[in-house]
């Protein structure tokens, strides 16, 4: 697992010759799998890179539709000590002292393309799949939380303490570290992620999901014209999570 | 080393005789295993009894990081179809020796650390529905797209 995350550049070169091969091997085939493939039973292609847009012009301070959704899905609840409880999205609230240009925000995993929770990962339990998702195994999660200290975004959640009664699509248990999925299993299913679900019928529509490998997607279209800020951009993991309107 | 690789397989036959005998006569009270909601397993129970570790670890690593979905052997279709309630109760919970996995492991002193994390009962809404959990059971492990679309409905309809 862990060569696939560092040789992003070698894994291109391979795909162009072999893309070549192919062309040279039978001229006028064209290989097209289609995204469709990426959705089902066929599993992750890297055809396709899942990303979010959020609009912070749209969300409003004080809901947290989306958090609670997400608790909602993944069967979250508090222990009764919320500095340890586990959170997969939290909502911020933003001021630039300067201008006092306030806005409200949500917080999750960034799902970058380069995850320092995946380099540091001594058991490659942290990982990126095909399509860009980042994920933990906990079959192979030895509970380290090296990656805890590693992310940016502290989107990452210890658990503490033994679990009950959790939910048959997502497996959670004590020992183990876990953060947002882009509920995975949803996207497999063809479904969008909890929180952008829940953000609709809010009725603020915050929350952009798509593919941001299909140039005709919502979410590539919107971050052509708007464009979208990625969070410490600085470091250069080239998140799937991108922002508007952050000044 | 050979005499001891002899031994070893000699005491795993006697052991199978002992076993064997055991159910011929019933000198051993055998575990009790909960009726199913399907009708007919993936596999047949002989095949299950021997194998099922081995589909569930393939499957774990296909599901997990692969995102390959709507298999055959996978643990939330063994428990939706397994794990039933009992004369109008919930379904039984791991930690009770009635529940279908624990009932067996119990016997054979096998300890699993899969509901740590796994849900060791359906979800409400499965069992509420029994048959709608069994509708791609015993297909050929794929799904169609209007399968796909009932169940996430299905699953909008519970939350």
């Amino acid at each position: 697992m862990s060569d696939q995350a560092h040789d992003g550049a070698r894994r291109k070169f391979l795909g162009t010759a072999a893309a070549a091969a192919a062309l040279a091997a039978a001229p006028g085939v064209f290989f097209w799998q289609g995204v469709a493939r990426a959705r089902g039973t066929d599993g992750a292609s890297s055809e396709v890179r899942w990303g979010m847009l959020i609009d912070t012009t749209q969300c409003a301070k004080g809901c947290d539709a989306c958090v609670r959704a997400c608790n909602e899905e993944h069967g979250i609840t508090s222990t009764g000590r919320p500095t340890t409880d586990a959170q997969w999205i939290r909502k911020l609230d933003v001021r630039d002292p300067a201008t006092g240009h306030a806005h409200s925000l949500p917080m999750m995993c960034q799902h970058c393309e380069q995850p320092p929770c995946v380099d540091v990962c001594p058991t490659g339990a942290s990982f990126k799949r095909a399509d860009g998702i980042v994920l933990v195994d906990k079959h192979i999660c030895i509970g380290c939380r090296y990656c805890m200290m590693a992310c940016p975004y502290h989107a990452r959640s210890f658990i503490h303490e033994p679990l009950q009664d959790q939910l048959p699509h997502a497996p959670r248990g004590k020992g183990t570290v876990e953060s947002c999925t882009m509920c995975v299993h949803r996207v497999d299913e063809g479904r969008v992620p909890a929180c952008k679900e829940a953000c609709q019928e809010a009725g603020y529509g915050a929350i952009v999901f798509g593919n941001l490998h299909d140039p005709e997607s919502e979410i590539a279209q919107r971050l052509a014209k708007e464009g979208g800020t990625k969070v410490r951009a600085d470091l250069r993991l080239n998140q799937g999570v991108r922002y508007r309107g952050l000044t | 080393m050979k005499s001891w690789i002899t031994k070893i397989v000699i005491g795993v036959l006697a052991a199978g005789v002992v076993l064997a005998t055991a159910t011929a006569q019933s000198r051993v009270t055998l575990p009790e295993l909960p009726p199913a909601a399907g009708e007919e397993c993936v596999e047949p129970t002989d095949v299950m009894r021997r194998d099922h570790p081995k589909f569930l670890l393939h499957i774990r690593d296909e599901t997990v990081h692969g995102g390959i979905r709507g298999a055959r052997h996978s643990l939330v279709e063994c428990i939706d179809c397994h794990v039933q309630p009992v004369g109008g109760n919930e379904p039984p919970r791991y930690s009770d020796p009635q529940h279908f996995c624990a009932s067996c492991h119990v016997f054979t002193g096998v300890r699993v650390d899969c509901f740590q994390c796994h849900a060791d009962r359906p979800a409400r809404a499965t069992y509420f529905h029994k048959l709608s959990g069994h509708r791609h059971h015993m297909g050929d492990g794929t799904l169609s797209a209007a399968e796909l679309k009932l169940l996430a409905e299905q699953g909008e309809s519970h939350e």
